[in-house]
């Protein structure tokens, strides 16, 4: 039998070499985007600090919508007008938790963005693995540290050195209906004890058809902060210095005992509508909508529920345990950090520097991620924010002015222990799993992921 | 001698002494056309599967080296709590989900077979959830229609308005670990286009004569349906069952999506590939995930192995 193949002749095979050639070239090109000649894409361009290499663009990333990618790429080419070399900030974008992904996967390809935004529960890998830019020998010189503080520094702090520094604060703080309150014969701000909330809550109940007194923290699976307040009041931490469990079963116990038997007096959230309230986001959530009198949220979401709520609704500290701890305060921080593979750690350096402290860059993105952490640029924005946004950096304010002791870097596993602790809530809030089981399990889980410390 | 160095030998004797110009271009031709395929083999598949099954022997968080720890990731998955859930709702998934899904395929491939006109429309309009049912839209349209003001319990509120015997309690479906399960699994079944265009393509095949004989024997339709149709196409129900176990056992989106990437409420919706991948991007634990990821090549290739195993005792051939 006889095949008849067409068999390239030596002048198709050579043809089509160079096709294959041009075609790798051509996706190199597209892989690379249009980056400039000394682009430093991953954090690999060419071009040197001291000015004259030509054109740099590096790659700077935060989590978050368009809205806050675009603001803050204006404020970064508000930096870059005021450097001697010619510097584009290419901004890139995700939501939280693909953003986080994408992190991950580029620091295994040891690819991070020159400068990006770093969650606090994630610092302590980052820092310990060496991904990220250590900033000890900028501070003081390219980044000022007077405005933020020791307590800021020590949030980036991980080992012996600074990877990264917080632009913003957030806080945890009580959410309430005012005129709800009013008609419960209630006064919001005399709340202050978790059992006051819990006496607010049972009376606000039903004040008007299908209001729910107190909606449900317990089975958020995200970051747990109302819990981890009320660890801190009670004396212990969510974690230690050391990378271990710092809390008790009896403090966990007694935590989930007291949204268990408000859940049994009716009184929250149902646990169906109350997962259903988390995937909503906060312009979804109960308080805003008007549907329950009292809320513990983040501080920063007062900005966020004031603009779409038809109601009054107030702001206040979050309630304290009577004879807990008062050194208990912290403040969760949003935090700026540059990958350790950037070729231009002084420009990145820069840049930090600029959305920390320069007032200009705070009055452009003013509270789009919490209250700014340097004074300086609190103060200068103030004039500029209306009564709700006012409200909202004068509490965080405020409470700095509380003592506060170290709030632990989160270690690796941490991910874990939230999910460990969303997960038991929820079984108690769906009656799957008495309190105490519940407490012994958390306790175990927190336990074996964090290495059996 | 042995029997090698005989095949050796035969081999020799029956070669060509040498092979002509043609031969040998053909040969050529063969690897260039052969070449991009066999890369792309050792690139992206081979490769990586290699680099995997390493990952999966060490401890690995993506953002330090790999450090090589011999088995331990297999070991931890004996004793993790999770898995053995994960595998639980896997399972359950599979197992009632997919006979469903084939059963509501077929009954309407049955149906569909009785020569409607416009056939061609409702087999399009049939298949279509197929192609949309692994989708994100399709996986947020279900956790509202599930809600708790969603169209389901709509639905029943509107029902226990107009009847005053029957009350139907109304809740989050898939907020509620009782039910969460059961509304994927529904979503599962919804998805029954792809197995029942297979279904019809196999009852076009079935020799009109067997059904005449039978109806001048008597046989009912029912009969027939007993006797013929579902005999002659239990290669086909073999096919689609093959297909879909392993579609199951690799469900991801519609779980991630409900449950906003926990497998929640309490562990619910937990299904093995969204483990995995909690275990690889939120935990930051790669290693292990690994050592799931062949765990679970395992458990397709074993569940796979056992249908064909006892395929031989009910799938007739007609050959």
């Amino acid at each position: 039998m006889t095949t008849h193949l067409i068999t390239p002749s030596r002048r198709t095979f050579l043809t089509a070499g160079v096709g294959a050639g041009a075609m790798a070239a051509m996706l190199a090109a597209c892989g690379r985007g249009d980056a400039a000649p000394n682009s430093g894409g991953g954090g690999t361009g060419t071009g040197d600090d001291g000015g004259g290499g030509g054109p740099i663009t590096m790659r700077t990333a935060l989590w978050g919508n368009a809205d806050r990618a675009q603001l803050y790429e204006e404020a970064a080419a508000m930096f870059a007008e005021t450097l001697e070399e010619d510097v584009t900030f290419d901004m890139s974008f995700a939501e939280l938790g693909p953003y986080l992904e994408r992190l991950a996967t580029t620091a295994a390809a040891n690819d991070l963005p020159d400068v990006f935004f770093m969650r606090d529960t994630h610092v302590g890998w980052y820092g310990q693995s060496g991904s990220l830019l250590d900033l000890t020998p900028y501070l003081g010189d390219i980044i000022q540290t007077d405005q933020i503080g020791d307590a800021a520094i020590g949030d980036g702090t991980v080992g012996e050195g600074v990877y990264a520094l917080p632009t913003h604060y957030v806080g945890q703080a009580l959410f309430y209906d005012v005129e709800m309150l009013q008609e419960a014969g209630i006064d919001g701000t005399a709340i202050t004890t978790w059992d006051d909330l819990a006496e607010a809550a049972r009376a606000a109940h039903g004040v008007r058809e299908g209001i729910v007194g107190l909606d449900d923290p317990t089975m958020d699976n995200a970051t747990q902060r109302f819990l981890e307040a009320y660890i801190r009041q009670a004396g212990e931490e969510v974690f230690t210095p050391e990378g271990g469990i710092g809390f008790s079963e009896d403090t966990i116990g007694s935590w989930l005992e007291f949204w268990h038997q408000l859940r049994s007096d009716g009184v929250l959230t149902p646990p169906d509508v109350s997962l259903e309230n988390d995937a909503a986001g906060v312009a979804g959530s109960m308080i805003a909508t008007n549907r329950c009198a009292l809320a513990l949220m983040s501080t920063n979401h007062y900005v966020q529920v004031l603009p779409v709520t038809q109601n009054e609704l107030a702001l206040a500290s979050l309630p304290v345990l009577p004879d807990g701890t008062e050194d208990w305060w912290f403040f969760p921080p949003i935090l700026i950090c540059a990958g350790a593979n950037t070729q231009h750690p002084e420009i990145a350096a820069g840049l930090i520097n600029f959305l920390v402290n320069d007032t200009a860059a705070g009055e452009h993105t003013l509270l789009n991620q919490g209250a700014p952490s340097s004074a300086a640029v609190r103060d200068a924005i103030l004039p500029l924010l209306d009564d709700g946004q006012r409200a909202f950096v004068e509490q965080i304010s405020r409470e700095q002015e509380y003592p506060r002791r170290p709030f632990p870097v989160r270690p690796e596993g941490s991910e874990e222990v939230n999910a460990s602790i969303g997960r038991n809530s929820t079984a108690v809030a769906y009656g799957q799993m008495s309190v105490s089981d519940a407490a012994s399990a958390i306790v175990a889980e927190s336990k074996a992921a964090m290495g059996g410390a | 001698m042995s029997a090698l160095s005989e095949l050796s030998r035969l081999r020799r004797r029956g070669a060509p002494a040498s092979k002509s110009p043609a031969e040998r271009n053909d040969g050529k031709a063969a690897l260039f056309f052969l070449g991009p395929w066999f890369i792309g083999l050792l690139v992206i598949v081979a490769g990586p599967l290699a680099a995997s099954f390493y990952l999966s022997l060490t401890d690995y968080n993506l953002l330090s080296s790999p450090t090589f720890e011999g088995l331990a990731n297999y070991q931890a998955l004996l004793t993790d709590a999770q898995l053995r859930k994960a595998l639980q709702v896997t399972f359950t998934y599979v197992f009632v989900s997919v006979p469903l899904q084939l059963a509501a395929a077929l009954g309407l491939a049955l149906l569909l077979d009785r020569g409607l006109r416009g056939l061609a429309v409702y087999r399009s309009v049939y298949y279509l959830p197929s192609l949309l049912g692994g989708s994100v839209a399709i996986a947020i349209l279900w956790r509202q229609i599930f809600g708790t003001e969603g169209l389901v319990n709509q639905v029943l509120w509107w029902f226990n308005d107009i009847q005053p015997f029957f009350h139907i309690q109304t809740q989050g479906w898939v907020s509620n670990p009782d039910t969460a399960l059961g509304t994927l699994m529904i979503l599962n079944v919804w998805t029954f286009g792809s197995p029942m265009v297979i279904f019809l393509a196999g009852l076009r095949q079935i020799p009109e004569m067997y059904y005449e004989a039978a109806s001048i024997d008597g046989a009912s339709r029912w009969r027939q349906l007993l006797k013929i149709t579902l005999p002659l196409l239990t290669p086909i129900i073999f096919f689609n069952l093959v297909l879909q176990v392993i579609n199951a056992f690799q469900t991801f989106t519609q779980s991630y999506i409900v449950s906003g990437g926990s497998g929640g409420p309490v562990d619910s919706t937990l299904f093995y590939t969204l483990y995995l991948y909690i275990q690889a991007f939120t935990n930051l634990n790669m290693g292990y995930a690994s050592a799931m990821a062949w765990v679970l090549l395992l458990i397709v290739a074993v569940m796979t192995a056992l249908n064909f195993f006892l395929s031989k005792y009910w799938v007739f051939y007609n050959d």
